[in-house]
């Protein structure tokens, strides 16, 4: 067990810690003084600008749409009301740079909405929705984030006791009074924790303005900069400025997590019935809810339409339909050898994520090496540095070794997909971990049964659930990885999926089409691993981390 | 004075009824158990009579005001949960002072009725405190002050011991008590533990199957019962089933398998009518001469308890628990036994058909 335990610290320290310590060893020799240098550069300053606000104003549109949408599912008497929490977690299946493929024919210039509207008369002129890109970009983060907002929050409402509710309107407090003064300010860490997460996602998201063309962000200077890495400090910069950005808004939000945890409290789960609220509110939310629905998954409609359509171009639908891409996923050759690496890859990534994750809690809650606690600082640690910052990383330490992406990029991408899922696979099989007492093992232990034995006839049965969902998850969200699968692989041989989706959105011809078809298929494996997990784990909040 | 009537409260879940034609009487200043087996209709009540549940016939009034539609927050009721229910993100001082604060009152004001009635639960150091940092017993003591210092109508208590261990909850019970008595408030109390009902209640109301089967004060219940179903639920009872032999002047003789009984009785039976006689292990003790109501028993079973000795007796086939005093301290484990109880403490009920 020591072994596995040093095993294990090894994999960590080399993957995970060293890359990041070398980055920020290395820009402290390269990068500080040119800092001055690299924000005197009017395109540098831009970017900056433009991701911060980007980032900013995708938060507050994401709170703005999930806040009302939380409550209102959480606690209002609705018809369908289970259909509606669960409606919501759609948007998640694809990553939005695959549904921005769909939204470019929705909203651009001779879209589907300008070819309507000019149709009906409404103008005159096409609109340009898209603008420069950058509200394309806003438009699709905000509508696929805001379910993490939702999803988090809507955890924290769920742990809200009936009591303390009921006590607030007991001695006196309105609907509205317990709203503001109750029901939010105890919603407050799931709030900020889908919050977090929808900021870090969206200064970090590198595959929606690549789609779009838009390089003035941060992580397309970042991605563009890994050509001349050793020439060009701007990426350096960038990167460390992202990551310590990142860094910093994770302690925060840790420690007000934990400053306003009601971990301690002493508590016993009620039942809560959902209020009966007059017509109007009923109606304002199902109108609400409907709206915000079809707008979410028009994106991915419109990925799904383009992938059966032969033609469409200049018309508000397609004009004639074919499962021509469909076949061509299996035979064009980017296709083809994307759909199969990933496959691959995050199969791989699967059951390596779960094996360490199941080794960590066996570790931390079965034995009692000194210091195993420190693993579980080595699993967060990923969520705390963002993909794309993990991915340079990667290139900066392993180029020019035996693990040069450039040559063999295969290795670190696993690498680099276990460790960003390895914080959601790995706790929701510790938690299963936590819930077996001990004393079930040692009664067991105790009936003469061997450790092997008991831990294939007690354990395992009790974490089998926990186990297939932390594969799944590993799984399907490998498969949607985006910024480690474009910084890392560049040989066309080794391109994952989303690489692939990216070179053939680009292309003029069907590219777009046959990119469509690999995202409709992308997005049915994320549905039904969605599904399974919702099933496995019987839990909402599990495709927090897309 | 009547303070709260609940009349004729029906209420059915899915055609089930959780209330059935329900009724009660709560006096001013009086503290009022509603105690019941788990599923007996107790909570529902207790929440109809908070407004958290509509009934779907019947009505609530407290003193002359029809309350039955009125929302919770217009009631002027409060309520201790069983989960405490505190707001952690709100310290000690400001959960107790939340409902102040809806009401408008000036700071001062707030501040002073706050750490008076913290005092009166002992917690007013506690003040600053989060209700994380304390523990289920002092969590329970604000939730009671949060409930108090609005000065309630009615204060309503659902199981609010039950999630504290032993010895907290005879503390808290005793001190719920005397600030009641102290303040005069009309209380009502659900709880399932006929020992905490019986200590705590000046009256109480015994629930089972959305019925109130029995309200009077405790003593009466226990030694008085006027249904079987109220004798067993409070205590233990012998039941020795029997025929009436005549009956007379509030006394009757019953025949049973362990002989002749006398027992009062508060009507008189019909000669030859069935009936169960019901009493208490602890009305049992040990004679040496065989007179009125006495019996011999062959000894099953001794258990020191310490405040008791149970013995496991056996007379005739039917067997008898006794509860006696532990002066018959070493009393033979085995053998037999005279035994007698005084008809006063006997009660005949009707055999239900």
């Amino acid at each position: 067990m020591t072994g596995l335990f040093l095993l294990l610290l090894i994999f960590f320290l080399l993957f995970s810690v060293y890359p990041i310590v070398f980055l920020f060893w290395k820009s402290t020799n390269v990068s500080i003084h040119l800092f001055p240098i690299v924000w005197s550069n009017i395109a540098v300053r831009h970017s900056f600008i433009n991701s911060i606000s980007l980032a900013l104003f995708v938060t507050i549109a994401a709170s703005v749409i999930a806040i009302p949408l939380a409550l209102m599912t959480g606690f209002i008497k609705i018809p369908g009301r289970n259909f509606w929490k669960k409606a919501f977690l759609l948007p998640l299946i694809a990553p939005p740079f695959v549904s921005a493929i769909g939204m470019r024919q929705i909203l651009s210039r001779f879209g589907s909405v300008n070819l309507l509207l000019m149709k009906a008369g409404v103008i005159e002129q096409p609109i340009n929705f898209l603008g420069a890109g950058l509200t394309g970009i806003f438009i699709l983060q905000v509508l696929h984030l805001y379910p993490i907002i939702y999803l988090n929050m809507s955890a924290s409402l769920e742990n809200i006791e009936a009591s303390c509710i009921e006590s607030a309107e007991n001695i006196g407090a309105s609907f509205w009074q317990t709203l503001r003064k109750i029901i939010l300010p105890m919603s407050l860490p799931g709030y900020f924790a889908g919050a977090f997460l929808v900021f870090i996602w969206s200064l970090t998201d590198l595959g929606t303005p690549l789609v779009f063309d838009y390089s003035d962000l941060i992580p397309v200077s970042i991605f563009q900069s890994l050509t001349d890495i050793y020439s060009n400090p701007g990426g350096y910069v960038l990167v460390i400025f992202v990551c310590i950005i990142a860094i910093i808004l994770f302690f925060s939000t840790q420690y007000f997590l934990e400053k306003i945890s009601y971990v301690g409290i002493v508590r016993y789960k009620t039942t809560k019935e959902p209020l009966s609220v007059g017509k109007p509110l009923r109606a304002i939310s199902l109108i609400y809810l409907g709206i915000l629905l079809f707008i979410s998954i028009l994106p991915h409609a419109a990925v799904i339409l383009n992938s059966f359509s032969e033609k469409w171009f200049l018309t508000v639908l397609p004009e004639r339909w074919t499962l021509h891409y469909y076949r061509e996923v299996f035979h064009h050759p980017i296709a083809k050898i994307s759909l199969i690496n990933s496959t691959l890859y995050s199969g791989i990534a699967g059951i390596i994520t779960t094996i360490i994750s199941l080794a960590i809690g066996f570790i931390i809650y079965r034995t009692q090496i000194k210091g195993r606690q420190i693993l579980e600082s080595f699993v967060i640690f990923p969520m705390a540095i963002p993909g794309i910052v993990f991915a340079f990383a990667f290139v900066l330490v392993f180029s020019e070794t035996i693990l040069d992406p450039r040559n063999f990029p295969v290795f670190l991408l696993v690498i680099a997909y276990v460790l960003r899922r390895m914080p959601f696979s790995a706790r929701s099989i510790m938690a299963n971990f936590q819930q077996i007492d001990i004393s079930c093992e040692e009664a067991c232990l105790n009936l003469g049964a061997s450790r092997w034995t008991t831990f294939r006839k007690i354990t395992m049965p009790v974490l089998k659930n926990g186990i297939v969902a932390g594969f799944i998850f590993a799984f399907a969200f490998s498969m949607m990885e985006v910024s480690s699968s474009l910084i890392l692989v560049s040989k066309q041989q080794y391109f994952p999926i989303a690489k692939g989706i990216y070179q053939l959105a680009g292309r003029v011809t069907d590219g777009p089409y046959i990119a469509s078809a690999l995202g409709v298929l992308g997005m049915i494996v994320s549905f039904i691993a969605l599904m399974m997990i919702y099933k496995l784990t019987g839990q909402e909040n599990v495709s927090i981390s897309v | 004075m009547i303070k709260l009537s609940a009349l004729n409260i029906t209420k059915k879940y899915d055609r089930a009824y959780v209330l059935n034609n329900v009724s009660v009487y709560v006096e001013e200043s009086q503290f009022f158990a509603l105690l019941g087996p788990s599923g007996s209709g107790k909570t529902t009540l207790l929440r109809i009579i908070a407004g958290f549940l509509k009934p779907d016939s019947g009505k609530i009034i407290i003193g002359n005001r029809d309350i039955t539609y009125l929302p919770p927050n217009k009631r002027n009721t409060a309520m201790v949960f069983q989960n405490f229910s505190l707001w952690p993100h709100m310290n000690v001082f400001e959960n107790v002072a939340f409902g102040l604060r809806l009401r408008k009152i000036p700071n001062k004001t707030i501040k002073e009725r706050v750490y008076k009635i913290l005092s009166m639960v002992h917690l007013a150091d506690y003040a600053e405190k989060k209700p994380q940092q304390l523990s289920g017993g002092q969590q329970q003591r604000v939730a009671l002050a949060r409930a108090l210092v609005i000065e309630p109508e009615i204060l309503l208590l659902d199981e609010p011991l039950s999630n504290l261990d032993a010895h907290l909850r005879d503390e808290l019970r005793q001190e719920i008590r005397t600030l009641q008595k102290n303040l005069g408030i009309t209380t009502i109390y659900v709880t399932h533990d006929q020992r905490e009902a019986m200590l705590i209640a000046d009256v109480i109301a015994i629930m089972m199957n959305g019925n109130i089967i029995e309200t009077d004060s405790p003593d009466v219940l226990y030694q008085e019962p006027g249904c079987i179903e109220t004798a067993r639920f409070l205590g233990e009872l012998n039941e020795v089933e029997g025929v009436v032999l005549n009956s007379e002047n509030n006394f009757c003789m019953i025949k049973t398998s362990i002989g002749t009984l006398k027992a009062k009785v508060s009507s008189n039976f019909a000669k030859g009518e069935d009936v169960i006689v019901g009493f208490r292990p602890e009305f049992l003790y040990i004679v040496s001469e065989k007179t009125e109501n006495t019996f011999v028993c062959e000894i099953v079973s001794i258990e020191y308890v310490g405040s008791t000795i149970n013995a496991i007796l056996q007379s005739n086939d039917q067997i008898l628990r006794a509860a006696f005093s532990p002066l018959y301290f070493k009393m033979p484990e085995k053998g037999k036994l005279l035994v007698s109880v005084d008809p006063e403490h006997i009660i005949a009920f009707r055999k239900k058909k």
